[in-house]
């Protein structure tokens, strides 16, 4: 009765964090996934083998391929957590104490609760507490210390720290069942000293590594506190479980079912209610980028608004995708360069949206060398989704060979093999040059040398790209909706005048009709530039308007024109870098 | 990695590929043609020392079966694509062969025939090379970096080991390592960043310094030492980069630069022995083997980074009085650059030859396609037929052997973009044969790394300083160096 409880508890529990991690945190692990790439070569292999902690990392991210595809993140996880939550709840009945499995299951809730940037944490919990698990199966005291102390050696290597987390429960299983305090100081001083014999016969390593292992956090930043608290909880847990042995808190079945139930269907639910991913706008659109969906992005961002700079440059450049860039301008929240392209580079996805639009304009040194960037500044630096731009700006720039190399590594990720030997044929240089994406690219790439750097000075390195191809009008309509967005008129028409003649978008009549009434360009060049009646009329009723009715009226009267942009909507401030 | 760990854990697939062992096919259809390889082993020159050249069939191929024949002996070998021999009969082959040649030859085999290839030979130099070689690994990136480390290979097997990496010290920048006169006893590097400072490693201690005073532009930045191990010389830069627009990637200049000498005894910039001048750019300065010339690059300074394709550097010396740490002009250019531009020159430890780098314009020369290898006899000013050595892209830096016999060149034309290591053979005559690639236990190895390969530098045997000490050492105050 008791088991099939238990049962249930982790049934729920696994299908609830599924749900949660779904709902929830998808996005984020699908972002986190390409940053990185597990190979199929013996080498790769070879190298985990000889890392402290190697091999957790090599199960990691095999399993974080799936990642990628909706449900799997989610799956994958909550399987991890039954698994460990099952052998806690085994290892505490091993220790004498009886619980049910939702107490088993209170530090599973702490990895719910603090996400990480992958699951390497849970990997290594899962290894030290199925170790604990099966040490407390071995019977006969001697194999048991022997098997013990060579499983915290085994479990340093393949998936430190868990040899921490499984040398503490050993001490509290030999504490509880044999008070044999002489095997527990042993396991405790081997797991302290393990780090320090590593440091100095496997391979020269920092103190973090040696004890932490390089894989469960950034190792150029702090190491996260919630990793700690996670490691400790389970042997917390199974003190407290243990103290707790002799006691019935609840003496009513009935009451302790329902509470147990209870209990954990409002733990999950209050997870799914409230715990959520603060950029997961930013990361859900990362993913329609990587697809090419764009209009995924701007349907979403219609329905839900933006959030954040992050997503605000998916947004401008789904529109730029969708030929809506200069329609949408004065739907979209202006914040000039922030919204539209990252300068100031902090985050990893910063280094991708870099990317992405600077390719999306034809400025492929800049795409090629931000997907660079990108690589080099995550945690494995490793980004196979950067490399996929890598090899797609060689085969524009015509540089076959490196091209071929980055070809080669991704055909040793499974995910990305059938791309990137669909690549292969693009190496003929005649093929690329008849190929009509790599045409495409090319005709819209710079062919004059300068030295504006996009991240440094945004409008003379798209200024310099428009004055080689005119014809560019992806980069025409961001260097156009920088210089609207600052309200920045006269460089407006200094690139508006080679238009004259030819048919121009709405929001530049618009800013046309400005520049008349402030006596920027005559009569005669406004008819040269063909503004539409249609717009000068309503220019005019503007103007009379604003005389009259306050800014909310005139929001709702003209809010969808640069006039009233121009007029109301606070000018967003230069960043430092681009004055 | 430590070479006992890795032996252990590459029995398993070693036992493995054993067991799949080929012996010579009968009845193999000869081609006419000799094989491609990766890397391209055929007909070049190594010495009797090195490790051995595991290549991999640039075909399609299920099998293949390698002949190694030489004086007396045949060794054997086989593999799926890819030939990896036995280091012990590898080390027993060269050494039989020393002076001599060993013509391999391979067989492979595809849809189930076999085919043999020409043979080729290797030509087995009576002169070893020098045993290790220092690097620094960096991924050919931009302005960013993660993982940057200085890396000691021994070239008579494939053990590679780091000296310091930067995971140890903060992820800070770790560049120019220099040794006197390849003696992995005395060497330096800088780190930036985090623990920065010049590093000085010198009779088992290691010395923290810092190197900015009033007087000089920069810390020191690249530096030479003295044959005696007294001096160091190296440049100080305000160094810039930009990114371009079209076909080239980055362009690394000097706002300024000047050449100084640093006294490793006194901790001091020796004015007297320095070359300081608004008027020129002066940087990359070397000393003669015999300590008595300085050697270094100089142009006329001019607006930057206007100009920066309009800077040519001339290779010129100046005699250096050791003894009183002094230099005594007039200066003698010995390169005089008209429309192209000279960097890194080096001379060769028997002081016959000095070595250049040429390339159109600047003295960073790594991102110039066009960058070749130069060299001309000291004394003569003759230059030397370098042809076999460069090639259609990148060859940049470059460092002797001891015995002057050998040289490795930094180059980039395998793919253009990431730095490899290749190793010359440099006659008596100066000519340089046919230069090959760094061996690697995998031959796979270039293909996945992404890393370059930055200054490599032969020394004479390992440099035995730990990497915990380097950290011990970045932990202790700076020196701070005085400027006289």
């Amino acid at each position: 009765m008791k088991n099939r409880r238990n049962l249930i508890i982790l049934l729920i529990f696994t299908i609830g964090s599924a749900l949660f991690i779904d709902l929830n945190f998808r996005y984020w692990y699908a972002f986190m996934e390409q940053y990185m790439m597990f190979q199929t070569t013996d080498a790769y292999l070879v190298r985990h083998l000889g890392e402290v902690g190697g091999v957790a990392e090599y199960a990691t991210e095999f399993l974080s391929m799936a990642f990628y595809y909706p449900l799997c993140a989610g799956v994958i996880i909550s399987l991890l957590l039954a698994l460990t939550s099952w052998a806690f709840h085994r290892f505490i009945s091993a220790c004498g104490a009886k619980c049910s499995m939702l107490f088993a299951l209170a530090p599973a809730f702490l990895v719910l609760c603090f996400q990480q940037e992958s699951i390497a944490h849970i990997i290594t919990l899962c290894v030290a507490l199925t170790a604990a698990m099966a040490y407390t199966c071995i019977k006969p005291d001697k194999i048991r210390y022997v098997v013990g102390l060579a499983a915290i050696v085994a479990t340093y290597q393949l998936a430190a720290p868990a040899h921490f987390v499984l040398a503490l429960l050993i001490a509290i299983y030999e504490i509880a069942s044999s008070r044999r305090y002489a095997v527990v100081a042993s396991v405790i001083a081997l797991s302290a000293l393990l780090p320090l014999i590593a440091m100095n016969l496997l391979y020269p390593m920092p103190l973090r590594e040696a004890f932490l292992s390089k894989h469960l956090a950034h190792p150029e930043a702090a190491f996260p506190t919630a990793l700690i608290v996670m490691g400790l909880a389970y042997p917390a847990v199974a003190i407290v479980a243990y103290a707790l042995r002799d006691k019935e808190l609840i003496k009513s079945e009935q009451l302790r079912t329902r509470l147990t139930f209870g209990t954990l269907i409002a733990a999950l639910a209050a997870c799914i209610l409230l715990k959520h991913d603060l950029m997961e706008q930013a990361y859900r659109y990362d993913y329609y980028a990587r697809e090419g969906e764009w209009q995924k992005i701007t349907d979403h961002y219609h329905h839900n608004g933006v959030r954040g700079f992050e997503a605000l440059v998916y947004v401008n450049l789904a529109a730029s995708y969708n030929g809506t860039l200069l329609s949408d301008f004065t739907y979209t929240p202006q914040f000039g360069i922030e919204g539209l392209y990252p300068t100031d580079v902090k985050f990893y996805i910063q280094n991708i949206q870099a990317s992405e639009v600077a390719w999306r304009i034809g400025h492929v040194n800049t795409a090629q060398r931000t997907a660079f960037i990108g690589t080099l500044g995550s945690r494995r630096s490793i980004q196979p989704r950067l490399m996929q731009r890598l090899v797609e700006s060689y085969l524009v720039t015509g540089e076959m060979e490196v091209a071929e190399k980055f070809i080669k590594i991704l055909e040793s990720y499974p995910r990305l093999r059938k791309w990137a030997t669909a690549q292969r044929p693009l190496l003929d240089p005649d093929v690329a040059a008849a190929t009509d994406w790599i045409a495409q690219k090319r005709a819209l790439a710079p062919t004059t040398d300068n030295m504006h750097d996009m991240q440094k000075a945004f409008p003379l390195a798209v200024e310099a790209l428009i004055i080689d191809r005119p014809e560019n009008k992806a980069a025409f309509d961001y260097l156009m909706a920088f210089t609207l967005a600052y309200k920045d008129l006269h460089n407006f028409l200094s690139y508006i005048r080679p238009m004259k003649g030819k048919p121009i978008d709405k929001l530049y009549q618009e800013a046309l009709c400005v520049c008349l009434a402030v006596g920027e360009i005559t009569e005669l060049e406004a008819v040269e530039f063909g503004v539409d009646e249609a717009v000068q009329k309503r220019f005019a009723s503007f103007s009379q308007s604003m005389q009259r009715l306050d800014a909310e009226s005139m929001r709702k009267m003209y809010g969808d024109t640069y006039f009233y942009y121009l007029q109301y909507v606070q000018t967003p401030q230069m960043p430092v870098n681009e004055q | 990695m430590r070479p006992s760990i890795k032996i252990l854990l590459l029995a398993l697939p070693l036992l493995l590929l054993a067991c799949g062992t080929t012996s010579r096919p009968d009845g193999a259809a000869q081609q006419s043609a000799k094989p491609a390889i990766f890397p391209d082993y055929t007909d070049v020159t190594i010495p009797h020392n090195i490790a051995p050249l595991n290549f991999r069939f640039e075909g399609e191929a299920e099998r293949c079966y390698a002949e190694l024949k030489g004086a007396d002996l045949i060794v054997e070998a086989s593999g799926k694509g890819e030939i990896r021999f036995s280091e012990k009969q590898w080390r027993e082959l060269l050494e039989k062969s020393r002076g001599g040649e060993i013509e391999l030859t391979l067989f492979t085999q595809s849809g189930g025939e076999w085919q043999q290839w020409q043979p080729f030979k290797i030509y087995v130099s009576d002169r070893a090379i020098d045993s290790h070689l220092v690097y620094r690994l960096i991924e050919p990136g931009y302005e960013k970096w993660h993982i940057v480390g200085i890396y000691q290979r021994n070239l008579e097997n494939f053990d590679q080991e780091p000296i310091i990496q930067n995971n140890m010290v903060g992820y800070n920048c770790i560049n120019c390592h220099s040794f006197a006169g390849g003696d992995p006893e005395q060497m330096m590097f800088h780190m930036r960043a985090s623990n920065g400072g010049t590093y000085i490693v010198q009779d088992g201690q290691i010395e923290r310094l810092n190197t900015q005073t009033d007087q000089t532009i920069s810390n020191l930045t690249y530096p030479y030492w003295h044959p005696s191990g007294r001096y160091i010389t190296t440049s100080v830069n305000t160094i810039h980069q930009f990114f371009h627009a079209t076909d080239r990637k980055i362009e690394v200049w000097d706002l300024r630069s000047d050449v100084v000498v640093y006294d490793v005894e006194q901790h001091k910039i020796l004015s007297k022995a320095s070359i300081q001048s608004e008027d020129n750019f002066e940087t990359f300065p070397s000393f003669s083997p015999d300590g008595r010339y300085l050697y270094f690059c100089s142009a006329p300074a001019t607006e930057m980074p206007e100009n920066y394709d309009k800077v040519r550097y001339n290779l010129c010396r100046v005699e250096f009085d050791p003894a009183k740490g002094e230099i005594r002009e007039p200066i003698d250019t010995l390169v005089r650059a008209d429309s192209l531009s000279y960097t890194f020159p080096r001379l060769s430890p028997n002081g016959r030859y000095m070595m250049y780098t040429e390339t159109a314009y600047g003295q960073f020369p790594i991102w110039h396609s066009d960058a070749e290898i130069r060299m001309i006899d000291i004394d003569s000013r003759q230059s030397i037929d370098m042809s076999a050595l460069n090639s259609p892209d990148t060859e940049s830096y470059h460092s002797w052997s001891s015995g002057s016999d050998w040289v490795v060149v930094s180059s980039r034309r395998d793919n253009s973009l990431y730095t490899l290591p290749y190793i010359c053979h440099i006659g008596e005559d100066g000519r340089p044969t046919k230069p090959f690639l760094l061996p690697q236990e995998d031959p796979d190895t270039y293909d996945y790394l992404l890393y370059s390969f930055n200054i490599p530098e032969l020394v004479r045997g390992r440099v035995e300083v730990s990497p915990y000490d380097i950290v011990k050492a970045a932990e202790q105050e700076p020196v701070q160096v005085k400027y006289e």
